[in-house]
């Protein structure tokens, strides 16, 4: 972790404004402050010197008239009275008046080999072009030095103290006035998230500076993003839906549907021209696209078809005949697509409807399983499918749904005495009157041997007695099962209603069930609504 | 000649306490010394020197503290006021290594101290010559300042 510490702190510094403005004004300052104060003290040394220098020359000046006259008269009294003041003076470490002619006078100590700082010729005071000696005075420099160290250093110092309140109050100044601000629009900024369906908070910040107007061009820019962001949400949700209806059309289509290229290759086929062609074994879901014209008995007149359709830009209809051993003609219509699109010029969509025998056997076999094959009416399987389609109708027109149960009376009987041919004709005789007695959209299932439901959608359960009459009325004829023998069946009738017992189609059955039993208990041929108390109408017969 | 006349007149007028003429150094004519330069001269007056330039000693004579001959002569050798050469001197008082001239009370007692006194030396108008007396010297009046 030790490691990780300059870099989180390098990175740290990196997403700061402050401590940047900070960093730079620090190094700034350290370089001013080590040129500056270098420079700065040397100046302060210097001026210190030249100083002192001036101070010893100026001391010098006061004794020279003296140390002429001393030096004029060679009296070494004088002289070393003079040279005894001048070095009584801080500055100045040792003076030696020099005689012409007459000896040295000095005061004072140096280091021996050093050269006077200050020479000073005596002329005689009466002749001023006659020298009668000199002067020579060696500063103390170490004393010097020491003055221009100290001065040096309060003067750095005090300019170090003031570039840290400088460096401190720009810093300062520099986070009210704009890190602030910023680090608080950028927060506020964080936690904007565009996909929320609501509206954007705004940004606000109290500076009307340029973050002030950055906050105002944010938000304006923030809202025309979302309301963008949104209205292209909406938009992609609503292709996505239309993409989802076009693939189920596309794909529940029970006709194939097929896309051929500019060079007569399969684009696109769907599901249900999959399965036409399946026998075939085409390979379709390959990457390389297929001919279309292979996968028929004359390829060249597919071809021709396509070729046509291109020149003319008209639709063909034409049946044709798939290749291989089965007999198997589709219906086949080709048209080209317009499309703005230029990579898909020259496409030609082609619908085929399977026509062929094979399609009819495989309609039988739907149709085996759905319906009693001696009436023709629905069977059971059938019948419950209907069923559920009724209930959602009557469920989304708020309408009701009635089912009724009807079993035959007496029906067992012509079974034993005239045969099962005798009972067959009874059971066609009836469906067939059911079906003349009721609407084409109601629906009549041969439920059992000797049962039948009918169910049908109706406005209110003020129908049911209607409906009732309406079944009774089937059982009044008697029945001829063979030229001049007549017999005759009656019906016991059940009928539940949606408004009493509910959409569940198991309940309704077991309601009709329990209404019809009530009528086989009593008086037989009549009709029982479930829920009612008595049987409503007496058989006629 | 009246003119000429009236002319001296008007520059005596103008002199006024100021000695205008050359000034004679002087010694008793019993004096080993028959000449002096000017350098000479200035050491032994302002205390360099304590003995003329043969060896022989010295008593340097001044004219009275106010007389005009002892101005015109400082004036003219160093270039300095009677009062400024009192100064010099008083600064010197204290270091006992010089000695100023001795300095007469009355003008007329300088010729009589150099005639009896041969190692005395001394100085006097020039319309003061006497036959006790030797010029080594002529100090000229355009010699004013040095």
């Amino acid at each position: 972790m030790n490691s990780l510490k300059p870099f989180s702190l390098l990175k740290r510094i990196r997403e700061r404004l402050d401590l940047q403005i900070a960093l730079a004004i620090l190094c700034l300052a350290t370089a001013f402050l080590f040129v500056g104060g270098y420079l700065n003290y040397l100046r302060a040394q210097e001026q210190e010197r030249t100083g002192v220098i001036t101070m010893v020359r100026e001391m010098v000046a006061v004794v020279e008239g003296n140390a002429a006259i001393a030096a004029y008269l060679q009296d070494l009294q004088l002289a070393t009275e003079i040279s005894a003041g001048l070095q009584s003076s801080r500055y100045i470490s040792m003076v030696s008046i020099d005689i012409d002619g007459g000896g040295l006078v000095s005061t004072g100590a140096v280091q021996s080999g050093r050269s006077p700082d200050f020479v000073l010729e005596l002329a005689s005071p009466f002749s001023a072009a006659e020298t009668v000696g000199s002067i020579k005075v060696y500063a103390d420099l170490d004393y010097i030095e020491k003055l221009a160290a100290s001065k040096g250093r309060s003067v750095v110092s005090g300019q170090l103290a003031l570039l840290l309140l400088v460096s401190v109050a720009i810093l300062w100044a520099v986070r009210v006035v704009v890190t602030r601000p910023l680090g608080s629009v950028v927060r506020q900024l964080k936690k904007i998230n565009l996909s929320d369906e609501g509206s954007i908070n705004q940004i606000s910040t109290r500076s009307q500076d340029e973050i002030g107007y950055l906050a105002d061009n944010i938000n304006s820019m923030l809202s025309a993003i979302h309301a963008a962001y949104l209205s292209e949400a909406e938009q992609s949700r609503r292709i996505a839906q239309l993409e989802r209806k076009f693939r189920l059309i596309f794909e529940g289509s029970h006709a194939g549907i097929v896309m051929v290229d500019g060079q007569n290759r399969l684009s696109l086929a769907n599901q249900a021209f999959q399965s036409l062609v399946a026998h075939l074994d085409p390979h379709l879901d390959q990457q390389e696209p297929r001919p279309l014209s292979q996968l028929f008995y004359d390829p060249e007149l597919v071809e021709g078809i396509l070729s046509t359709v291109r020149e003319n830009n008209a639709s063909v209809f034409r049946d044709l005949k798939l290749a291989g051993e089965q007999e198997v003609w589709v219906r086949s219509l080709f048209s080209l697509i317009e499309s703005q699109n230029s990579a898909e010029m020259g496409y030609i969509e082609v619908v085929f409807s399977d026509i062929s025998d094979r399609a009819l056997i495989e309609k039988h076999f739907e149709y085996g399983a759905t319906h009693d094959q001696l009436t023709g009416l629905l069977n059971r399987r059938g019948g419950e499918a209907r069923f559920r389609r009724q209930v959602e109708q009557a469920q989304s027109r708020a309408g009701s749904f009635v089912l009724c149960l009807i079993d035959l009376n007496d029906f067992k009987p012509v079974n034993d005495i005239y045969g099962h041919e005798a009972g067959d004709v009874v059971l066609k005789e009836i469906s067939l009157r059911l079906k003349s007695a009721l609407r084409a959209d109601d629906v009549i299932v041969r439920w059992g041997g000797d049962e039948f439901v009918v169910s049908m959608l109706a406005q209110s359960s003020d129908a049911v007695d209607a409906v009732g009459r309406n079944l009774l009325s089937v059982f009044e004829q008697p029945v001829e099962i063979r030229p001049e023998v007549w017999v005759r069946v009656g019906g016991s009738i059940g009928i539940a209603t949606s408004d009493r017992v509910g959409f569940s189609i198991e309940r309704m059955v077991e309601a009709a069930d329990e209404a019809m039993y009530i009528v086989k208990k009593g008086d037989k041929n009549s009709y029982q609504v479930f829920g009612d108390s008595v049987a409503r109408s007496q058989s006629q017969a | 000649m009246n003119w000429m006349i009236k002319a001296v007149w008007i520059l005596l007028a103008f002199s006024g306490s100021l000695y205008a003429g050359d000034i004679l150094v002087v010694v008793s004519k019993d004096s080993p010394v028959d000449t002096i330069t000017k350098r000479e001269l200035v050491d032994l007056y302002m205390g360099r020197s304590h003995s003329l330039p043969d060896g022989s000693p010295v008593m340097k004579i001044d004219a009275p503290v106010d007389s005009p001959v002892r101005a015109e002569f400082y004036q003219a050798l160093i270039g300095m006021k009677v009062s400024e050469v009192n100064a010099y001197w008083a600064r010197l008082m204290f270091t006992g290594r010089a000695t100023p001239p001795m300095s007469v009370t009355k003008p007329e007692d300088v010729a009589g101290l150099l005639a009896r006194n041969p190692s005395a030396l001394g100085y006097l108008p020039e319309d003061s010559e006497n036959e006790q007396l030797k010029t080594i010297f002529v100090i000229k009046e355009d010699q004013g300042a040095p």
